[in-house]
């Protein structure tokens, strides 16, 4: 009897044909053992762990170890950390250090400098004077 | 006997009186440009303030002046024709007050500036000059105005004479800024020059290498001269003004830009000097 029903509900209703990419997947997946449906799951996580590994890797390929030291004449030389390494005879010479004070002065005298003297801009007056609408 | 105590009181009085008029002359100096000891006292800082203070003067002059206008335009009455010419009359003076300490106030600023040449400054004190007297003079001539119309004309012709006037303002600032970074500049030149000297004498020495520190001091020499050809460039920009020029102040402003480039290009050679010295003061 709930066959007949069946039947004839699907006849009264039919269900559409399962063409679509996901539906596929859906039925073979309902098709499936336990065994293959664990395979899969297995499959999937070491395919997900390998390109894992692969995005890690490709970060230290690009990346090229210097092969020989940096040469000592750079066009530009970079600015070095303070160096904490012994001081040289002229660490304390009194030519480089009134040098040092007047470096100082200059820097500061830099960044107390007002470039814009806004206050002294021309004013802004109407000069026109008319008594017509 | 009885006399002696009446003259030496009539000698004590006319001597107070000579001195009482001593110290009365020197004190009506006014506002005077010229390089006597009276204008000495009258520094940046008071012009300035003077300038601010008629500038709030002209303002309330001009909001008396704007009514006045719109109720005589409304009304067309003899009163109201009447006091719009005395509000006419009071704005037109205040403004040409307002210019003129405005110029006193730019004038005593550039007095007080460093790094302007003597010639750049001389020239910009004649034009100065120029139009402080030509708007005092019209000032003064505003109250010979016999009517509403006569003061339209007088008014064109403060309108006209402004257009100049921006100028030799617009000029004079940037001479002044200039001035400021031309200043700087020399004070590079001369760190830059010292350190030359040391690192030719270390190096003569041997006693430490100086190929580095010599990148370094290249390096600033470099910005050094990127500076000096923004200073050029700013000259350049404010020399090109014509009275026709509808906003002046945007090429004021590129000027202005083009110096901050400059100020820039000093603060990069202070690190490239910063850099030399500790390279200096390290080991090999």
């Amino acid at each position: 009897m709930p066959t007949e029903t069946l039947t004839q509900i699907d006849q009264e209703f039919p269900v559409p044909p399962e063409n679509g990419f996901l539906s596929r997947w859906k039925t073979r997946w309902v098709r499936m053992t336990n065994k293959q449906k664990l395979a899969a799951i297995l499959t999937i996580l070491a395919l997900l762990g390998f390109v894992t590994w692969l995005l890690g890797l490709k970060d230290k390929l690009l990346v090229q170890p210097l092969t020989s030291p940096p040469p000592a004449l750079s066009p530009f030389p970079k600015p070095t950390e303070m160096q904490l390494g012994s001081p040289s005879p002229y660490a304390t010479d009194s030519g480089v250090l009134k040098i040092e004070e007047n470096l100082k002065s200059l820097e500061q005298n830099l960044q107390s400098t007002d470039l814009k003297e806004s206050s002294l801009m021309p004013p802004s007056l109407d000069w026109v004077v008319g008594f017509e609408e | 006997m009885n006399r002696l105590p009446k003259i030496i009181g009539l000698i004590f009085f006319f001597y107070l009186i000579s001195q009482l008029s001593r110290g009365a002359g020197s004190g009506s100096a006014g506002l005077n440009y010229s390089t006597t000891a009276g204008a000495q006292e009258f520094n940046y800082a008071r012009a300035f303030n003077d300038y601010l203070y008629t500038l709030g003067k002209y303002r309330e002059a001009h909001r008396e002046y704007i009514v006045a206008r719109q109720a005589y335009l409304a009304y067309q009455t003899l009163t109201s024709k009447a006091t719009a010419q005395e509000k006419t009359l009071a704005m037109l003076r205040a403004r040409d007050e307002t210019v003129h300490t405005y110029l006193a106030a730019l004038r005593m600023r550039l007095a007080a500036s460093t790094g302007v040449t003597n010639y750049e400054q001389s020239i910009l004190y004649l034009r100065l000059d120029d139009e402080l007297s030509w708007y005092e003079k019209h000032k003064n001539n505003l109250p010979s105005a016999g009517s509403l119309e006569d003061l339209e004309k007088t008014a064109e012709e403060a309108q006209r004479r402004w257009l100049e006037t921006e100028i030799s303002a617009y000029k004079t600032l940037e001479v002044i800024l200039r001035g400021k970074e031309k200043a700087l500049l020399e004070q590079m030149s001369t760190i830059i020059e010292d350190l030359g000297n040391k690192l030719a004498q270390i190096r003569q020495k041997g006693d430490k290498k100086t190929t580095i520190s010599e990148r370094w001091l290249l390096e600033a020499e470099n910005r050094l001269t990127r500076s000096k050809e923004k200073q050029n460039e700013s000259l350049s920009l404010i020399q090109s003004f014509k009275s026709y020029d509808v906003d002046k102040s945007r090429k004021f402003f590129e000027a202005q830009f083009v110096l901050e480039e400059s100020h820039q290009y000093l603060k990069e050679a202070v690190s490239n000097l910063k850099e030399l010295i500790r390279e200096i003061k390290s080991a090999d």
